[in-house]
């Protein structure tokens, strides 16, 4: 009876997480232009990355780059990176901006007194930005393969979604903890742009993280990006047989656990204390 | 019986004024500093936009200095050359953000219309968001290249301070008048993020941020050279790295001139025509 | 100029253009905010426009206040052309509209009504005064140095009101000054019209609202607008004995009354029905309230409708309204009265 309750209750929480990215979805839609921008600004702003590597290598051949990663193609190496962060960025903001959106158009309160869990709110949010961005990214790899002539490992396809699912779970992690941050400091945006910009800085995107600072590097062995961004490019050059790629995945799914948990009992503590200020509606 | 109302009868506006801009301007520097984030936000980040591009070459190259690099630009320092355009590029968003979103922002705040209630110009409220963007912008364009000066030894000289104020100030003067139409069209459209990032993305892969305009094809290269700030890239860049005196770029000066008419004489009118048909509408309140 | 405010033949009208998905296309749908109004304000009075939401007294304060242009027609604020002569008015006017969100959160009182004072031209010294002076009427002295943010409902509007008096203006446009007050601050901001503002300063005040209780009590003269159309324009007891002659009952009832019936009754002129915390109010007028009573009264226990109250009114303004609209003022709000 109680197994029956639960999975009765799981069930309409899922239900709420679909309803909430729904209304998103509806929202985003009829903003017409905002979608054509969410359309073309992958694209828009990935081509700075690879005319300036024409710029200075004068061609899309980088021998430095070869002997720091193995792969000497400026534009295959930057564009897998560059898809894939862009897409984990994007889930980002949207998980971490779903209550804060909620308190800045004043809703937050009536949505947090219906009785789906706050996870859910969250999670409905972030279910829209990776649906959205998930389309983004698949036009743009499109894109990109055919003005680039980008060449794929058809196997390394579906493995490659392994890569994409457990970033996703461990970015709701990171959400969940900035979320609360978020509530809290009232300048949204601003923390989560901080976190965003080091995500940007320390992901193997357009150069390996061995070029870093060791203090940076250090930053990108416990970012889950960072082991999403090298199994996903590794999947779709190499295929599904190369050992460290599995590895990178392993460590992924680490890491998937803690940030989860973590980010679970700081998003808690945190709404607890906004509720014992009597802060939730200021924005 | 008058007849319908036209835009010729509204056209006339009140005198401009610097002290009513300043006070403009200053208000909106309180609010902007009463965000306790803001400040350091403002001086720290922008620095960590750059470092991929910054990375990515020297995984590229090997180092700061590129042969190729030089045979287009004239210089070798990709790096120097990179810091300067993204230093820059700051004020070009500063202008496209600030001008373009204040009104915007006062809408969505619901203080437009005790603003426009006042007897002040049109033109004092744009040039006073103008002003306050390019305070925070000189904040954190200084804070950024001081930094990066320190770690990569960027060649800026002290000889160099004035003639990069004079041209950085014509860029901006020709930006603030594109700027001032970016303000009506979002005065009118109510939904600007995404037309304002769009040029945003666009101004950065057509202007000379971190490589040459002939490094992009002819098409792009035709409309990077309708935008003042690609001259006015050029010209810093020639003052700064190359060590050219402020004749050799006179004709630059004169081009932003130009462009500085042209833009404000526009952009007024298409914003006042913005103004015109919002009122129109009767959207001014509404976001 | 004997008139503070003039409209002569006003017309505004909006459309909307709405898809309702991207290969449709666009419908259009126009309202007629304002359809050839004229009046005019004496100086010196305290003149309100009566109606119900959406009949377009925002629409004309904004008008009023060079916010909205209009479509046709003239208005002139101080004998100054709203359109061509927009600056001009803007220094005549002191608005109070857009609600708690007009003024910065993020700034103090003082920091707020000083920036208000400089772009009305004030220099420094007289604009330090006039702030403290204003601080002083509004009480809020002590909080002048704290964020609007912090303060309470009341004191930003107090905030508000300052704001529009900064400069000095002979002419006030308040768009429903009372709305979403409690009733005692309600009440200290109409005294304040009145007594400070009106009696004392002698500024005159054209103001919008919707609670007939509030524009009976405050008011010299009225203007009772609907769907875009002044209908009658008079004082308060100019308007109310026009239906001096018909009588109000007002009737309570835990069933839907049959109108129909009601009004079929010989000695029943109108009958208006509205629903309310779950009774219908019926107000029936009529020339004879002894007769009528006793037809409505027949009528409804004939029909099995249970009665709660019943009693006879003076008639208000709303009465007015009904007889020349036969609509309420408002649904089922509260006046904060």
């Amino acid at each position: 009876m109680k197994f029956k309750a639960k999975i009765y209750d799981l069930w309409k929480e899922l239900r709420a997480i679909w309803a909430i990215c729904v209304k998103v979805w509806k929202d985003e839609l009829s903003y017409p232009l905002s979608v054509t921008y969410f359309i073309f600004a992958p694209i828009m702003w990935l081509l700075p990355f690879i005319i300036f590597g024409f710029a200075v290598v004068g061609g899309r051949y980088s021998p430095f780059l070869e002997k720091l990663t193995g792969i000497g193609d400026i534009v295959t190496y930057t564009v897998l990176g560059f898809a894939f962060l862009g897409f984990a960025s994007a889930a980002l903001w949207g998980t971490a901006m779903s209550l804060r959106r909620e308190q800045w158009i004043g809703t937050l309160e009536s949505v947090l007194v219906t009785p789906v869990s706050r996870f859910s709110i969250i999670f409905g949010q972030g279910l829209h930005s990776i649906t959205h961005t998930g389309s983004g990214l698949v036009l743009q790899l499109v894109a990109m393969v055919i003005i680039f002539g980008i060449h794929l490992n058809l196997w390394g396809i579906l493995p490659s979604l392994i890569s994409v699912a457990l970033t996703i779970l461990a970015i709701q992690g990171v959400g969940f903890m900035i979320c609360s941050v978020v509530l809290m400091v009232k300048q949204g945006w601003m923390v989560i742009d901080v976190v965003d910009t080091v995500f940007w800085v320390v992901t193997p995107t357009a150069y390996p993280i061995a070029i870093l600072p060791v203090f940076l590097q250090a930053i990108a062995k416990i970012s889950p990006i960072t082991y999403g961004v090298e199994s996903f490019r590794g999947f779709l050059l190499y295929g599904p047989r190369q050992m460290w790629i599995w590895r990178n995945v392993a460590m992924l799914a680490i890491l998937d656990v803690i940030y989860l948990t973590l980010g679970y009992l700081i998003y808690l503590k945190s709404e607890e204390k906004i509720k014992r200020t009597g802060t939730v509606h200021k924005f | 019986m008058k007849s319908k109302v036209q835009f010729r009868y509204v056209l006339s506006d009140e005198r401009p004024s610097l002290g009513v801009a300043m006070n403009i301007a200053w208000k909106s520097l309180k609010i902007s500093l009463r965000y306790p984030f803001n400040i350091l936000y403002w001086a720290f980040v922008p620095i960590g936009w750059i470092m991929p591009a910054i990375f990515q070459g020297i995984a590229l190259t090997g180092g700061t200095t590129s042969t190729k690099f030089a045979s287009t630009t004239g210089t070798p320092d990709w790096l120097s050359y990179m810091v300067l355009g993204s230093t820059l590029f700051m004020y070009v968003m500063s202008a496209l953000w600030g001008m373009g979103n204040a009104l915007r922002w006062e809408q969505m705040s619901g203080t437009l219309e005790s603003l426009l209630v006042t007897p002040i110009s049109r033109v004092d409220i744009l040039i006073g968001a103008a002003l306050a963007e390019t305070a925070t912008t000189t904040l954190t364009a200084t804070v950024q290249l001081v930094v990066l000066l320190l770690i990569f030894g960027i060649p800026f000289a002290l000889s160099h301070v004035l003639p990069f104020i004079v041209l950085l100030t014509l860029m901006l003067l020709a930006l603030y008048g594109f700027a001032m139409t970016m303000a009506g069209v979002v005065m009118v459209f109510k939904d600007p993020d995404a037309l304002t990032r769009f040029l945003d993305a666009m101004f950065y892969v057509l202007i000379p941020v971190r490589y040459p305009i002939s490094e992009l094809p002819y098409a792009a290269r035709i409309i990077s050279l309708l935008i003042p700030a690609t001259y006015a890239f050029t010209a810093i860049r020639a003052i700064i790295l190359l060590n050219k005196d402020i004749q050799a770029v006179m004709n630059i000066i004169v081009i932003l001139c130009v462009f500085t008419l042209c833009l404000w004489t526009f952009g007024y009118l298409t914003f006042a025509y913005a103004e015109y048909r919002t009122k129109k509408a009767g959207g001014i309140g509404k976001y | 100029m004997n008139f503070s405010i003039e409209v002569i033949n006003l017309y505004k009208k909006f459309v909307e253009r709405r898809r309702k998905f991207y290969i449709l296309p666009k419908e259009k749908k126009e309202v007629v905010a304002l359809n050839r109004v004229n009046l005019r304000v004496k100086r010196g009075e305290i003149f309100g426009l009566l109606g119900p939401n959406g009949a377009g007294k925002t629409t004309l304060i904004k008008i009023l206040s060079t916010l909205i242009l209009p479509d046709e027609g003239e208005a002139y604020v101080d004998g100054y052309d709203v359109v061509r002569e927009a600056g001009k008015v803007r220094s005549r006017i002191g608005l109070m509209t857009g609600g708690e969100r007009s003024i910065y959160w993020k700034l103090t009182a003082r920091e707020n009504l000083l920036f208000f004072a400089k772009l009305y031209k004030l220099d420094k010294k007289a604009a330090e005064k006039r702030v403290n002076e204003l601080l002083e009427l509004m009480d809020l002295k002590e909080r002048a140095d704290d964020k609007v943010e912090d303060y309470s409902s009341g004191m930003k509007m107090k905030v508000i009101l300052a704001k529009a008096l900064i400069h000095d203006p002979p002419i006030l446009l308040l768009d429903e000054p009372t709305l979403g007050l409690d009733p005692n601050f309600a009440r200290e901001i109409r005294k304040f019209i009145r007594e400070e503002l009106n009696e004392k300063e002698g500024k005159t005040i054209f103001l919008t609202t919707h609670y007939m209780e509030e524009a009976d009590m405050l008011c010299d003269r009225i203007a009772l607008i609907d769907r875009g159309e002044i209908i009658r324009i008079g004082t308060p007891d100019e308007l109310k004995r026009e239906i001096s002659t018909r009588n109000v009952l007002v009737l309570e009832t835990l069933d839907e009354p049959p109108t129909k019936e009601l009004e079929a009754m010989s000695y029943i002129e109108q009958v208006v029905t509205s629903l309310s915390n779950g009774k219908y109010e019926i107000k029936i007028y009529a020339k004879n309230s002894v007769e009528a009573a006793r037809e409505a009264l027949n009528v409804l226990n004939n029909v099995k409708v249970r009665v709660v109250s019943f009693k006879v009114e003076e008639p208000t303004l709303e009465d007015v309204f009904i007889k020349h609209t036969g609509r309420r003022l408002r649904d089922e709000e509260q006046s904060p009265i």
